[in-house]
């Protein structure tokens, strides 16, 4: 298949799923409970207030108005005021574009150890198949595979942070390590503020990738071995090629193909996943907003996270998509 | 959740008695020869595939794990210390002598006269019968749920591989796009919308897992598509809906079997975790509800180790000795993996 076929083929469909996923968003809050104008307006407002702010947000015009009125402030990245969460009639864009580096931190860091341990440990326990250490990788990486998130950060939680206290109960930046009183984020220097932000990022990161570690390792395992047992592998090894020439120039090459088609699509549970670790450790990312968003019914907050989230897994996607073409040598030029 | 298990009692027995019926009118005896044969020779594919897996430890081992559970499950109300742990009169009330949360105690309290093997929650309810009422929960949606997935799953997986060309590919993009969107928030948004109930709780776990099945069961019916029987049988005239019926999905379903399982242990999860961030039902016991009351009422400051433990271990149990039996199937009846 031609590479830029390829690649064509996949930014349409992007785009069309871009599209639905807008119509989901739209349509979603739009069956939502409550009147989205009286929850913007304090209680008692007068009849004429009311209309005025339906006005205001379309509210009164036919769904396809609305529909259009959304594709184009989304456009334009104005994604409204919020309703509840304080302070009320912020502009959501200043609440998320703080706390979205945050996540990004956050999800960045435990992929990249996920995926380079996954990786490594499949790797380490495929070679070694029906051994003792395959067994043990094996078992160790079941029981982290079916913790359910939440409970393993849960534990992380109350041992490392709470009865042990080695490392702080929540936030994503503020307090530094063996320092009693630390100065206020914004006062500290450079090294602090890195120090300060791994103290607090360890314990998420930890409950966040060991999960997603589980994940990958089970795969390259279980996708080496196929290769392993494939004819050109014998070959290679009756050539008098050394372990590592077999591994890296012959069996790695094929094995890691559907290892990225798996990553670009757990990204859907990558996210689930930090969301639930985020609101655990009261971490200030894009998630514990969600939650928080939730909690108050601030509709206009949720619509436009949503969206973001859906988009960050779309781009995940596609990238794993442009990754993909250059490592598999059936799409190629 | 009583109706929720009656109307599926109610539809299995008309749709079994309807078939029994149709079956007299058509043969004027309960099985002819053939089909005699035929069940005889399944009995032994059974058995064949059932010492294959008794073979397998760790499949087997997940498979008496899961007998417990259901059993906790069935019979929670006669093993629990305490009849039904919602019962306000059932609960510990506060004492000079006994506050709760109270620690594990094996002596009958003084004033109930129940035994808290497990300690008691912030109001007095009694942890292991809570737990063992919890496994209902977990069973119900675990079936209820994968049920509704599967079906889905299954319907757009034959569609789509069936059929071809432009029904594979609306069908197989509809199917990418649910996989795309971030299921977490949108199970959020969907209970905030449907409301908090039990039956919510499993309709959303239903409607947002169904995209792997779909997946995978197209990719085998385009394997079997091809055959040569498939071909036999088009050319002495079968129409789609009976291909589809009497050849392709018997070929399907044992894939399908070990991905349902693995899909029973998936919405176990998803149902603990609605349940432990309190967007599930407030009325009904669940692991999930257990922890979240936990959290929220500071069992981990008190450290009231024995509020928290048991459903989390329950919880983590559960759904590992659902996917080592879901391993186990699928290396039994996944030809790939077999031969290795």
């Amino acid at each position: 298949m031609n590479k830029r076929k390829f690649l064509a083929k996949k930014m349409v469909f992007l785009a069309i799923t871009l599209f639905a996923i807008l119509t989901t968003n739209f349509i979603l809050f739009r069956v939502m409970p409550g009147d989205p104008a009286l929850a913007f307006l304090p209680k008692g407002a007068s009849e004429e207030v009311i209309d005025m702010v339906r006005e205001d947000m379309h509210l009164n015009d036919p769904l396809s108005v609305q529909f259009y009125h959304y594709i184009i402030d989304t456009i334009k990245l104005d994604f409204s005021v919020t309703t509840v969460y304080p302070p009320a009639g912020t502009e959501v864009v200043d609440i998320v574009m703080p706390r979205m580096f945050n996540t990004l931190l956050l999800i960045g860091v435990g992929l990249i150890i996920a995926i380079m341990a996954g990786v490594w440990l499949g790797r380490f326990a495929a070679w070694r198949r029906g051994e003792a250490a395959d067994t043990f990788a094996m078992t160790f990486t079941l029981l982290f595979y079916t913790m359910p998130t939440f409970i393993l950060a849960l534990a992380l939680l109350i041992f490392f942070c709470g009865n042990l206290d080695w490392f702080p109960l929540q936030g994503a930046y503020g307090e530094l390590p063996f320092v009693s009183n630390p100065p206020r984020y914004s006062d500290m220097s450079l090294l602090e503020k890195i120090v300060s932000r791994s103290y607090h990022i360890a314990m998420p990161v930890l409950a966040f990738s060991l999960q997603m570690m589980a994940d990958f390792m089970l795969i390259m395992r279980n996708s080496l071995t196929d290769v392993l047992t494939e004819d050109y592998i014998v070959t290679a090894k009756a050539k008098g090629l050394s372990h590592r020439q077999v591994m890296n120039d012959h069996a790695m090459k094929n094995a890691m193909l559907p290892v990225v088609t798996v990553i670009a699509l757990a990204m859907g549970w990558v996210v689930g996943g930090e969301i639930m670790v985020e609101i655990i450790f009261s971490y200030e990312g894009i998630g514990q907003l969600t939650w928080a968003a939730v909690e108050a019914r601030d509709y206009p907050l949720l619509q436009a996270l949503f969206l973001i989230l859906a988009v960050g897994v779309l781009i995940a996607n596609m990238i794993s998509d442009i990754v993909y073409v250059y490592i598999d040598p059936r799409v190629s030029l | 959740m009583n109706w929720l298990a009656l109307s599926a009692l109610l539809i299995a027995t008309a749709v079994v008695s309807v078939w029994m019926i149709r079956k007299w009118h058509r043969d004027k005896v309960i099985l002819t020869p053939t089909e005699k044969e035929r069940l005889m020779l399944k009995l032994t594919e059974w058995r064949a595939s059932w010492d294959m897996f008794r073979g397998n430890k760790l499949g087997f081992s997940g498979f008496v794990i899961l007998i417990a559970y259901i059993i906790m499950a069935l019979f929670a109300p006669w093993i629990a210390t305490v009849g039904d742990p919602m019962e306000t009169s059932n609960q510990e009330p506060e004492h000079a002598d006994w506050d709760n949360p109270h620690s594990p105690t094996l002596a009958p309290s003084p004033y109930t006269g129940f035994v808290h093997p497990f300690g008691t929650d912030n109001i007095g309810r009694d942890v292991f019968s809570m737990t063992l009422f919890g496994a209902r929960a977990s069973m119900a949606v675990g079936l209820f749920a994968t049920l509704i997935s599967v079906t889905v799953g299954v319907t757009v997986g034959l569609l789509a591989g069936y059929f071809g060309r432009y029904s594979d590919e609306i069908l197989m993009r509809f199917t990418d796009y649910f996989l795309v969107l971030p299921w977490f928030p949108l199970m959020i948004i969907l209970m905030t919308v449907l409301g908090q109930t039990f039956t919510n709780v499993i309709i959303v776990i239903g409607i947002t897992s169904w995209p792997s099945t779909a997946r995978i069961v197209r990719s085998q019916v385009l394997t079997v598509k091809e055959r040569a029987f498939i071909e036999r049988a088009r050319a002495i005239g079968a129409g789609d809906a009976h291909t589809i019926r009497v050849h392709v999905f018997p070929n399907v379903l044992p894939l399908v079997f070990a991905n349902t399982v693995l899909l029973i242990s998936i919405a176990i999860f998803t149902e603990a975790f609605i349940a432990f961030f309190g967007l599930g039902d407030p009325d009904m016991v669940s692991w999930g509800t257990i922890l979240e009351n936990a959290y929220y009422f500071g069992a981990f400051d008190t450290n009231a180790w024995w509020w928290v433990t048991p459903p989390s271990i329950a919880i983590s149990l559960c759904v590992l000795s659902f996917a080592m039996v879901g391993y186990a199937l699928d290396e039994i009846y996944n030809p790939k993996l077999r031969s290795r």
